[in-house]
């Protein structure tokens, strides 16, 4: 494999060619209710060439992968034809090597009677609350091997396994309908799939107990996130900002993201980073062969780091930062986040809350979007706080606003950092990529809320 | 479908039915050439083929699935799907029989032939032309074409095959001040290659005039105007949600019995139309190989249909209505084709006439939240604008949209007469809906 693909990248007339050689092989169990709805497997290999020329990209992907060669050279053609005007890509230094995978407990060693099984039983414990519409159960695993080769004379060798897991259950009274429900993940451990029982039980109770709680009046509050909302803020609403394919071409996009300015108080402190083993959004090259690295992105309020591809980085100046990475053979590697963090302070939780004298504290997350500036997330669940007191439960909140300013008015940041490893990420028709985020308890003052 | 191709899906038809009481395979092959311009700047070309077949057996009463774009693994494939199908749910019907398809355009032959050259020559001048004047936005823009093949072939004698050819433009702007960003887009899709740019242009450049400036949100319960795009993302999803038969059966549609009554104001009449040629939705038969047929959904604001796939109608006791579509390694799903909303008679201008303060919409964040199928609908309004007196004001922005869209389009004030096509699958008017709950952040 290894000398067909530098074979097939020699002596091209381009700046820079790069193949990329896979299989992909996952298994799906999905169940509605307790009827299985989904069981399947698939199994996928294919490849991709990119090549660039004076700033312009030609990239080619294909399921047959005989004539690697053949594939290389139209990569080049079309990117000579594209007829860039200038511009150039940071190198690294060239590595042979081959990465073994992270395995604790591996997911193509389990049977499929045995995943089946583990999914009934926790079917039977999500309909032990009897007020139940509907649950739902989704289960899936994928082992991607890269073989990756370019013109600077790296060969890599990569391989990865993705567990991932998710449950929901849906109450009903009338008509009224409430949810609650988790995902979880792992990078190469089914073991986070066993032993869910009292958690799968807990689901349907909080899915019941909403069905009873009163809705939280619209407004204006301060509103304290747990490790989970707080961890898809800051992967959400800041992580997609310091992406910088979405910066190095747009002056306006620069001069907001300029490094030095301040974006929060001396308390705030953001990192992404590949290089931190054993998470969901964790390696040692990226798509374009550079290695994986921990980048601080906000120190102490202010922003001193974004993420790049080789080509952002040389545009912008800066270093790469190992971040270009694509989710499947079938896409050219862009601009991602890894495993992103706000990091832990020195105050408790319990600290944290006792200074709210009216506020909200809003846990976990079923869904949400954000268009750069602006976000809006559902919490899967929140409760009153009054005097410094968590109360009773509220009906689902939404969190929305500006970035900005919410980034601002994030005024404290407790010390029990803990890190999401049910995410996955969407951007650029690349969906869902393995990502993990996490965030102590933080706190947010002026947090507009509004009902469900 | 080359003769390779159809070689391979009879050999594994036959290597499936050795060991299953029934098969299907499924065939879908792609090439796409995407030319994107990045900063006004061409930034990439691309070609991209991909190759896979789909197959889904029925052992022993017991439904399994799997997929391979590798032809050599084709046989593992198919005993992984008989493995899985010690595991899988209980089929509740057979594999259609041989049928007289209809005759449907799915294809213009000289989209395959297009020069790169012509694509990117025309995304210049696409940019060139929507530029001037227009020095703060930055454009984004992009063509792609694309031809496709697919096939199906079951154990019940079905054997069938088309071609599919797609041609999509499109053109996005960013207008970024100070920490205020305005993303607008457009795009067209469809069978044939289509050099006129011009709505594309129009619609971005409406949205940047609409958006131009940020104005406060009026509040309360208020008048808010539907762009067809809205009426596709915020009114219409939770009901297409509503109509599959798999919500039906599970008991979580709130239209479960309400085939023939009234949902919807009479002025709302959906048609949906797999027939209509040239539409990237055309197709004669489902990816199950049930025939096609163009049918109301809703006519005069009654329900006239649930739509089923073969599983979801058998467990229903009721026929698939040929709606099924499926990835390569995946259950299939019930899904609409091509959707015509009735158009009624106001134009736009007189929509907004009668609005004394209210909200025009485009597009929301963050839906998909509340009780989805009971018809909760809502979200931060990430493109909509402020109307007085019949008046654009500008853009408004941290502002909330609630509504549930029954009681909406129960209490809709008037439906327009300029429908646009959205994305390639959806012809509707605006819809202007009286009493949407508004609720812009407070102290600002």
């Amino acid at each position: 494999m290894q000398d067909l693909m530098v074979n097939a990248l020699k002596g091209h007339n381009a700046d820079y060619v790069e193949l990329r050689l896979e299989t992909l092989d996952g298994n799906r169990i999905s169940y509605r209710g307790r009827d299985l709805e989904d069981i399947s497997s698939s199994l996928n290999s294919g490849g991709c060439a990119r090549a660039y020329v004076n700033g312009a990209w030609g990239f080619v992907t294909f399921t047959k992968t005989e004539n690697l060669r053949s594939k290389v050279e139209l990569a080049v053609q079309q990117a000579r034809m594209a007829n860039g005007n200038g511009g150039s890509i940071i190198a690294a230094d060239p590595v042979i090597t081959t990465i073994d995978p992270v395995i604790e407990m591996d997911p193509f060693e389990v049977t499929i009677e045995q995943k089946v099984d583990n999914l009934k039983e926790y079917i039977e414990a999500l309909w032990t609350v009897e007020t139940l519409q509907s649950t739902s159960i989704n289960y899936g695993d994928r082992k991607r091997t890269t073989h990756f080769a370019n013109s600077e004379g790296s060969y890599i060798a990569q391989e990865r396994i993705d567990v991932t897991l998710g449950a929901r259950a849906v109450a009903k009274k009338e008509n009224d309908v409430q949810q609650y429900g988790i995902s979880i993940g792992s990078l190469g451990d089914y073991g986070i799939v066993l032993n869910l029982e009292k958690q799968m039980k807990e689901i349907s109770e909080k899915a019941n107990d909403l069905l009873l709680a009163p809705q939280l009046d619209g407004g204006e509050y301060t509103v304290i996130c747990d490790p989970i909302l707080g961890g898809v803020f800051a992967h959400e609403a800041f992580g997609h900002l310091s992406e910088s394919d979405f910066i190095y071409e747009n002056q306006q996009m620069k001069e907001i993201m300029v490094l030095g300015r301040k974006f929060g108080g001396n308390h705030l402190n953001i990192v992404d980073g590949a290089s931190i083993p054993g998470l969901r959004g964790s390696y040692d090259y990226d798509d374009e062969g550079v290695p994986s690295q921990k980048s601080q992105l906000i120190h102490e309020g202010k922003l001193v780091g974004r993420l790049h591809s080789r080509e952002t980085a040389s545009k912008m100046g800066e270093s790469t930062t190992g971040n270009a990475r694509a989710i499947d053979y079938r896409h050219p590697p862009i601009v991602r986040m890894t495993n992103t963090y706000i990091e832990p302070g020195e105050a408790t939780v319990e600290e944290l809350i006792s200074e709210v004298k009216d506020g909200v504290y809003a846990k976990n997350w079923y869904g949400g979007m954000t268009s750069m500036e602006m976000f809006t997330f559902s919490a899967g669940e929140a409760y009153r706080i009054r005097n410094g007191k968590v109360e009773e439960l509220l009906r689902p909140v939404v969190l929305s606003g500006n970035v900005f300013t919410t980034l601002e008015n994030l005024d404290a940041v407790a010390n029990d950092l803990d890190m999401n490893q049910g995410g996955g990420c969407g951007k650029a028709g690349q969906s869902p990529l393995a990502v993990s985020n996490g965030s102590p308890h933080i706190r947010i003052q002026n947090c507009l809320l509004g009902g469900s | 479908m080359d003769a390779q191709d159809k070689e391979l899906l009879e050999k594994a038809l036959d290597y499936a039915t050795k060991a299953s009481n029934q098969a299907e395979i499924l065939l879908y092959q792609n090439i796409s050439t995407p030319v994107g311009f990045e900063a006004e700047q061409l930034k990439d070309i691309e070609t991209r083929e991909s190759w896979g077949i789909g197959i889904r057996v029925i052992k022993d009463g017991k439904i399994g699935i799997s997929s391979t774009n590798n032809p050599e693994n084709y046989m593992l494939a198919i005993e992984r799907a008989q493995d899985l199908s010690k595991f899988g749910p209980e089929a509740h019907f057979s594999f259609p029989s041989d049928q007289n398809f209809g005759s449907v355009n799915t294809i213009d032959p000289s989209v395959g032939s297009i020069p790169i050259e012509r694509m990117i020559e025309s995304g210049k001048s696409m940019i060139q032309e929507v530029k001037p004047g227009k020095n703060d936005v930055l454009f984004d823009a992009g063509l792609q074409k694309s031809t496709s093949q697919f096939g199906l072939v079951n154990s019940n004698g079905l054997s069938f095959s088309y071609e599919k050819s797609s041609f999509s433009s499109w053109l996005s702007g960013t207008l970024i001040r100070g920490t205020d960003m305005l993303f607008v887009s457009e795009r067209k899709r469809g069978i044939q290659p289509d050099w006129d740019f011009g709505p594309l242009i129009s619609g971005v450049e409406r949205q940047l005039d609409w958006g131009k400036n940020t104005v406060d949100s009026p509040s309360g319960n208020l008048p808010v105007l539907f762009m067809p795009r809205a009426v596709i993302s915020i009114l219409l999803s939770p009901f297409l949600s509503g109509i599959n038969g798999k919500s039906v059966l599970h008991g979580s549609s709130p239209l479960a019995d309400k085939i023939g009554t009234r949902i919807f104001d009479e002025r709302i009449s959906i048609y949906d139309d797999p027939w209509l040629n040239n539409k990237l939705t055309a197709r004669f038969a489902d990816d199950e190989g049930v025939p096609t047929v163009p049918r109301h959904l809703v006519k005069n604001g009654m329900l006239e249909t649930i739509l089923y796939d073969l599983q979801t109608g058998g467990q229903s006791g009721k026929e698939s209505t040929g709606n099924a579509s499926r990835g390569l390694g995946s259950m299939p799903t019930v899904t609409s084709s091509y959707l015509t909303i009735a158009e009624g008679n106001s134009s736009t201008e007189n929509l907004l006439g009668k609005i004394k303060d209210g909200i025009v919409v485009e597009q929301l964040i963050g839906m998909g939240q509340g009780n989805t199928l009971g018809g909760d609908a809502g979200g931060n309004i990430l493109l909509g604008y402020r109307v007085k007196n019949g008046v654009i004001k500008g853009r408004v922005k941290d502002t909330m949209l609630n509504c549930n869209i029954y009681d909406a389009l129960n209490n809709l004030d008037e439906v327009g007469n300029e429908s646009e096509e959205i994305g390639g699958s959806l012809l509707s008017p605006p819809i202007l809906c009286g009493d949407i709950s508004i609720s812009p952040r407070q102290g600002k």
